[in-house]
């Protein structure tokens, strides 16, 4: 800039006023009228150019009636080709190049314009769409496209290009321009900089720091060949060299690029996991970012290939050894190699991890700074950018902060202060709080009141459904009863659900007590010798298959367990008697049963509830036909129910019984198959 | 050249502020601002004040303003880094174009989506298929993020 204000305008009014670089306008020219502006806001959108905002001289009319400058508008016509209205983007079959006395004579009415001046038109072969009232309009404008050199400032030889210019400028004056700005800025070449080599390399590396440049961005890969800007330079990466897409999925604002696929290779190599498969190698982006995404690939993708082996990959599946060592020792067969690489495979991976965690840690944390901002902001759009109203604010939160104003009156006090429909004074209390450190009693109680009012809204929010919750309480206070005391009562689903806490539900028994008492004598109506135990029984049963099976245990078993006072014995002899339900019994309380059979053997009857369910008696009654045969099912059916029985189930087995060992072998076979599965 | 631009948009934005959005130079650079945008009351996004950054190139205003949110926004038209899919931040730019009216875009854009253009389709397909579960996820990622 100061380059071209050193040239001298020695050719009219337009030289004169593009040689005002900002240095010197800024102070003498430019604050003048920008004091008129602020006075008058009608001036100013007559008098400058609505694009670069420099105050007109000669303008561009369009068909549209919109103004610009003329350097603007010819900008738009020459060096972007396009022939469209800037303001309004119409498409334009000519313009008309005037002063802006002359437009803003004619209310910048292009047909009005285009009437009255008509006969002093004049146009150039080059843009015969352009009409000049004025030849020095044509000229002064045409020129903005010579490559003039402005430090001789005489204007007569036309250097043709930039190239030439530039070469001009470096032989005559040992200064150059940005060869790079040059192709790439969309500007005249009077508007280019010109530079010492000095100045040209700061511009290049550091930039302009007040036209907002921070220098030409470099490819680290093409020995120091610089780019226009970033977009520019993103463009070559994109085409020239070759980006990770395995660390842009895991940290997209830190791109890793490499010169060309070879590294690239070398870096999914030892930092992420590649299908090592010819047909996926051939492809060369079969990578994945972790073992496990690799090992579905690999299942998906190769399922016949790894049939050969699959000792091999079962295992890498159920133990996550990292792969990409193990890969690449199978590649090169160097071991030096892989347990380099499996080193900072593993450390890019925590550290991305790592990266991601703060990423997520800075996500929800808000700065001090960051919430004061926001509520100025909020408070700025509750007010409508009242200043008064923001003042009032502002005194306010000082106020609060010098501790003349309590909380709740500062709560107080906005609430008086926000009246528009928008405001949420509880969310300015919010911001407020967390302007404060974390842990001050000024953030504990702003945070107290704003968390106060989020409940309440809450509250509100809900009360449609309180009728309902209470209904579900009232009733969910005896569903719960039921279970415990008499789970055979709940349907078979709810029985399952309970099945888990059986043992705890002995504990229960009490509760379940005034129920057994009201229930106990259909029961012992239907089914006199059903006990406490077989109780416990039928609801595991009926709870597991809800089948005839549960019925043929439980008779088993009610008819040992009140034979033998001692659950102990009770327990050899039903399994010395083969009947497998027993097993079942004990598994589920060992101790506490026997506890119960002592204590609450009163308190029996209450399984007779699971017998008032109609559907568990009728599909009860054809079973004791089919004992023999349905037994065995029975025990599949709750292997398949339930894992932790089958175990439990085993281990017991193991343990008293002598004479079942062969049914026991059938168990445990089955639970290996379960187990397989 | 770009400077008196800027600052003309500067001494617009202040005399007269746009409802709901705000914007102004961060410390001493011209060229770098930071805006701020009330979430529309009509949009799941209401309560939120999100935080933008502008980086103004050189050639300004014959280039587009990079805008970008640096708070974070369940949107289909904004990803996670806050980028902003908008025409008129590309292809659609018009020196005419002000940042304001831009902001004002952008504003609207919160309102109504455009999820036949979007920069996440995961967060389009859910806006197209089940839209009282993408204004949940909106309104909870305002709470989270934006209040």
């Amino acid at each position: 800039m100061c380059e071209k204000a050193k040239s001298s305008g020695s050719k009219g009014k337009r030289n004169f006023r593009r040689t005002q670089g900002p240095q010197t306008s800024s102070k003498k020219i430019t604050n003048v009228p920008t004091n008129q502006n602020d006075s008058d806001n009608e001036e100013d959108d007559d008098n400058y150019c609505l694009i670069c905002a420099e105050k007109l001289n000669y303008v561009s009319l369009t068909p549209c009636n919109h103004k610009t400058c003329n350097k603007c508008g010819f900008k738009q016509l020459a060096i972007f080709e396009k022939k469209n209205c800037m303001i309004c983007r119409t498409e334009l079959s000519e313009v008309i190049f005037t002063t802006n006395q002359i437009a803003k004579q004619h209310k910048h009415i292009y047909s009005d314009v285009e009437k009255n001046c008509k006969s002093q038109f004049v146009t150039d072969p080059s843009y015969p769409y352009i009409n000049f009232t004025d030849k020095d309009i044509m000229t002064d404008t045409l020129n903005l496209l010579k490559f003039y050199c402005e430090i001789c400032g005489d204007q007569k030889e036309d250097f043709g290009s930039f190239q030439k210019l530039h070469e001009h400028l470096r032989s005559e004056h040992n200064k150059g321009l940005c060869m790079i700005c040059a192709n790439h800025k969309n500007a005249f070449p009077s508007e280019l900089t010109i530079f010492t080599p000095n100045q040209l390399r700061n511009h290049q590396s550091k930039g302009d720091a007040d036209q907002g440049f921070k220098g030409h961005p470099m490819c680290a890969f093409c020995s120091g060949r610089r780019f226009y800007s970033d977009d520019e330079l993103y463009l070559h990466m994109r085409e020239k060299h070759e980006k990770c897409h395995i660390c842009d999925k895991i940290d997209h604002n830190n791109p890793q690029y490499f010169k060309d696929y070879d590294q690239l290779f070398e870096h999914f190599k030892y930092y992420h996991y590649i299908c090592t498969v010819p047909t996926c190698l051939e492809m060369k982006f079969v990578v994945f970012k972790d073992e496990l995404e690799l090992q579905a690939h690999i299942l998906q993708e190769h399922g016949s290939i790894i049939k050969g082996k699959p000792k091999f990959f079962q295992s890498e599946l159920s133990t996550f050894i990292s792969a990409p060592s193990r890969v690449v020792r199978e590649d090169n067969g160097n071991n030096d190699m892989s347990s380099l690489s499996s080193l900072p495979s593993s450390s890019s991976v925590a550290s991305s991890s790592r990266r991601n965690q703060n990423n997520n840690d800075n996500d929800s944390y808000v700065t001090p700074e960051i919430s004061l901002h926001r509520m100025e902001e909020r408070a700025k759009y509750y007010l409508d950018n009242s200043t008064t109203g923001y003042d009032r604010f502002l005194k306010y939160n000082s106020e609060y902060e010098k501790g003349r104003l309590t909380a709740m009156n500062l709560l107080e006090s906005y609430r008086n202060l926000f009246t528009t429909p928008q405001s949420d004074v509880y969310l300015l209390i919010r911001n407020l709080a967390e302007s404060y450190p974390r842990g001050s009693n000024k953030y504990k109680e702003l945070t107290a009141i704003y968390s106060a009012n989020e409940q309440k809204v809450e509250r509100q929010q809900t009360n449609s459904n309180l009728p309902t919750l209470t209904d579900d309480r009232s009733y969910s206070v005896p569903v719960v009863s039921g279970k415990w005391g008499a789970p055979g009562a709940v349907s078979s689903k709810g029985a399952i659900r309970n099945l888990p806490s059986l043992p705890t539900s002995t504990h229960t028994d009490p509760f379940a007590n005034p129920y057994k008492v009201k229930t106990s004598k259909n029961l012992r109506k239907s089914t006199p010798s059903l006990t406490s135990l077989s109780s416990l029984n039928s609801n595991r049963t009926v709870g597991y298959s809800g089948r005839a099976s549960g019925n043929n245990n439980i008779v088993n078993f009610t008819q040992t367990f009140s034979d033998s006072t001692k659950p102990d014995t009770a327990s050899s002899s039903s399994m010395s008697g083969s009947s497998y339900a027993n097993s079942l019994n004990n598994t589920n309380t060992n101790k506490s049963k026997n506890k119960l059979a002592q204590l609450n053997l009163p308190s029996l009857p209450t399984p007779k509830p699971k017998v008032v369910i109609p559907p568990v008696h009728k599909t009860i009654i054809p079973d004791p036909k089919s004992w023999g045969k349905n037994d065995p099912r029975a025990n599949q059916g709750n292997n398949t129910f339930d894992d932790d029985n089958t175990l439990d189930l085993s281990a017991l087995n193991i343990k008293p019984a002598k004479g079942g060992k062969n049914k026991k072998r059938g168990n445990q076979k089955q639970l290996l198959f379960h187990i397989g599965i | 050249m770009s400077s008196k631009r800027i600052s003309k948009e500067l001494r617009d934005i202040e005399r007269d502020p746009p409802t709901s959005c705000s914007a102004g130079p961060v410390g001493d650079d011209l060229y770098h601002w930071q805006a701020s945008i009330m979430g529309p009351p009509d949009s799941p996004y209401a309560g939120g004040v999100f935080f933008l950054s502008i980086h103004f190139p050189t050639d300004y205003p014959f280039k587009p303003p990079k805008i970008a949110f640096t708070t974070k926004i369940y949107h289909p038209n904004i990803n996670a880094n806050g980028n902003i899919c908008l025409d008129i931040l590309k292809d659609q730019w018009s020196p005419a174009l002000t940042l304001s009216k831009v902001l004002l875009s952008i504003c609207s854009l919160l309102t109504d989506a455009n999820p036949d253009d979007p920069l996440v389709p995961e967060i389009a397909h859910i806006y197209k298929t089940d839209r009282p579960k993408y204004e949940a996820t909106a309104r909870e990622w305002t709470k989270k993020y934006a209040v």
